[in-house]
């Protein structure tokens, strides 16, 4: 059965499908010119050689041709649009900048306005500039949006996609390190980031005259309450052309630099949470019982070599990094952004295939946009994906904290991993168990070791089992083949 | 910067009219920074012609001077 997803269709120069796996981009009879031109341009050929946007190829025309009438029944779908298929490398796990520690956002600012200075020369430009043309292979970010580019007009001395920029990345980093608002809570609530008026509203006193709130928050905020007719507001969003080319280029330059600043400006802070000390304080593990778990853990990634793994719960990353050391490519999630950002940092200072993301697993990031579809959940997209999934010392906050059952967490485990879990299983006796159950011992004592057991082979077979601590131990299972 | 910040302030900080779009503050104000960029690029070119014409004074002075 093909299946069918569709990435991107806001564009009215064409439209994005996942199909059957391949990312196909279908783009509109009045581009293919255009297209066919950029697709030639020297340096489109080095950002796609420096992997900074996926290797795209031009469908050969019966390959269009077969896939016009393999997707007849879309009806939504007129082919006849449509002049070629583009199709481009699949990045290995999409990630939304909602999932994002700060770090991955103001990575992602500085690697599209660097686009921008790169591509400036070559009188080429972006349509747009938002995080969600952004995805990241690892720590390192690809700008996805083979149609953003366009030709510039080289006498054109203003950057239309300033004010997006501002709204979805430098507002976002703003509000985040001046009033510590979390990512999700901003990019789920409005997808094109945040006005300057609503910051504006945030701050008060001093703050308005810091330098990055001055020219981005009040100036703004105050001019678009000066008194405006209609014919001045449509006289502002016309094209502005400077006298000369190499005018309009340095006036560009200039605002693109001045962006950066902003940029290095609202560099995140390493921050500090209640977990990004976890694997130090020794509140759960003594040194010795943190080395066992080392050794098992280890062991076990390498008799597995899992190709793509999951690490549920992920802290600082200490498992992740050590299945990244063995091969293995991971996506690593918790709830705390401060320790995904701690692990962002590691992973890309390391070079470590490693994609850490601000996910709550009780709560995992919903499907949404459009008809619900245009971002997809992160349970949707993580179907199929991953042979290995690791899940240590985290099903405890999930049946207490969160009050999943075990057998929802056991489903969901098996529906997450196509082969192999790597499981610890936490005692009521354990002191960090006891700390978080709050005195309402009786509403857990159910959750012995013999009841995980008859839960989790319901989906598994079980393959070893060993001791990580005074009352945890570690588990390896394989998946039941389903029925 | 603060002195336009305040007149601005004062001018307008109270005065709230019917629907505008709310991108307009940014694209103003980066129209203002092309204008002051635009500013800086002439700028830059008049002291380059004066540099140009100072050393082709100083050139033709040295070579006056040798002769």
């Amino acid at each position: 059965m093909s299946v069918i997803d569709f990435c991107s269709f806001r564009d009215p120069s064409g439209i994005v499908l996942k199909y059957n796996g391949r990312i196909l981009r279908l783009v509109k009879i009045e581009q293919e010119q255009h297209l066919r031109k950029m697709v030639e341009i020297p340096v489109i050929h080095q950002l796609i050689k420096s992997r900074s946007i996926p290797a795209t190829d031009i469908l050969p025309e019966k390959e269009f041709k077969r896939l016009e009438n393999e997707l007849s029944s879309l009806r939504h779908v007129q082919f006849s649009d449509f002049a070629l298929c583009l199709e481009h490398e699949a990045i290995p796990f999409p990630s939304y900048p909602y999932e994002w520690a700060p770090e991955m956002l103001h990575c992602a600012a500085e690697f599209t306005l660097d686009i921008c200075l790169k591509i400036l020369n070559q009188n080429l430009g972006l349509k747009d500039a938002t995080p969600y043309n952004i995805l990241f292979r690892g720590t390192n970010p690809v700008f996805v949006d083979f149609l953003s580019f366009e030709t510039r007009d080289p006498t054109d001395q203003i950057w239309t996609p300033y004010a997006q920029f501002v709204r979805t990345f430098l507002l976002p980093l703003l509000v985040n390190q001046q009033n510590k608002i979390p990512l999700n809570q901003i990019f789920l609530n409005k997808a094109d980031g945040l006005e300057p008026e609503n910051v504006y509203q945030l701050m008060s006193g001093y703050k308005l005259i810091k330098p990055s709130v001055f020219t981005l928050v009040t100036l703004p905020t105050l001019f678009s309450r000066l008194p405006q007719s209609d014919q001045n507001e449509s006289m502002i969003y016309q094209r502005k052309k400077a006298p000369s080319k190499e005018m309009a280029k340095f006036i560009l330059e200039h605002i693109l630099k001045g962006l950066q600043k902003h940029v290095r400006r609202l560099m995140p802070k390493q921050n500090k949470s209640k977990w990004t000390d976890y694997f130090r304080k020794e509140e759960s593990y003594s040194k010795d019982e943190f080395k066992t778990k080392e050794k098992i853990v280890l062991r076990l990634l390498q008799q597995l070599k899992p190709k793509k793994l999951l690490d549920v719960g992920c802290n600082t990353g200490h498992f992740s990094i050590l299945a990244a050391q063995n091969n293995a490519s991971v996506v690593a999630i918790d709830s705390d952004s401060a320790v995904i950002g701690t692990l962002w940092r590691e992973a890309r200072k390391s070079s470590l295939d490693i994609l850490p993301l601000v996910v709550e697993i009780c709560r995992p990031s919903p499907s949404i946009g459009w008809d619900n579809a245009e971002y997809l959940s992160f349970i949707k997209r993580s179907k199929g994906v991953f042979d290995t999934v690791l899940m240590l010392a985290v099903i405890h906050h999930m049946s207490v904290t969160s009050r999943i059952p075990f057998e929802a967490i056991a489903k969901k485990s098996s529906e997450l991993t196509t082969r192999h879990l790597i499981i610890e299983f936490v005692s009521p006796e354990d002191p960090m168990f006891r700390k978080i159950v709050r005195g309402r011992d009786l509403l857990y004592s159910h959750l012995t070791q013999d009841y995980f057991e008859s839960v989790w082979t319901r989906y598994f077979n079980l393959l070893s089992r060993e001791q990580s601590g005074a009352h945890r131990l570690i588990y390896l299972f394989e998946k039941k083949d389903e029925k | 910067m603060l002195s336009l910040f305040l007149i601005l302030f004062s001018l307008i900080h109270d005065s709230l009219h019917a629907y505008t779009d709310p991108g307009t503050g940014s694209m103003i104000w980066q129209l203002l920074m092309a204008a002051g960029f635009g500013l800086l690029f002439y700028a830059r070119r008049i002291i380059d012609w004066v540099k140009s014409l100072w050393s082709k004074d100083i050139s033709i002075k040295d070579a006056d001077n040798k002769e």
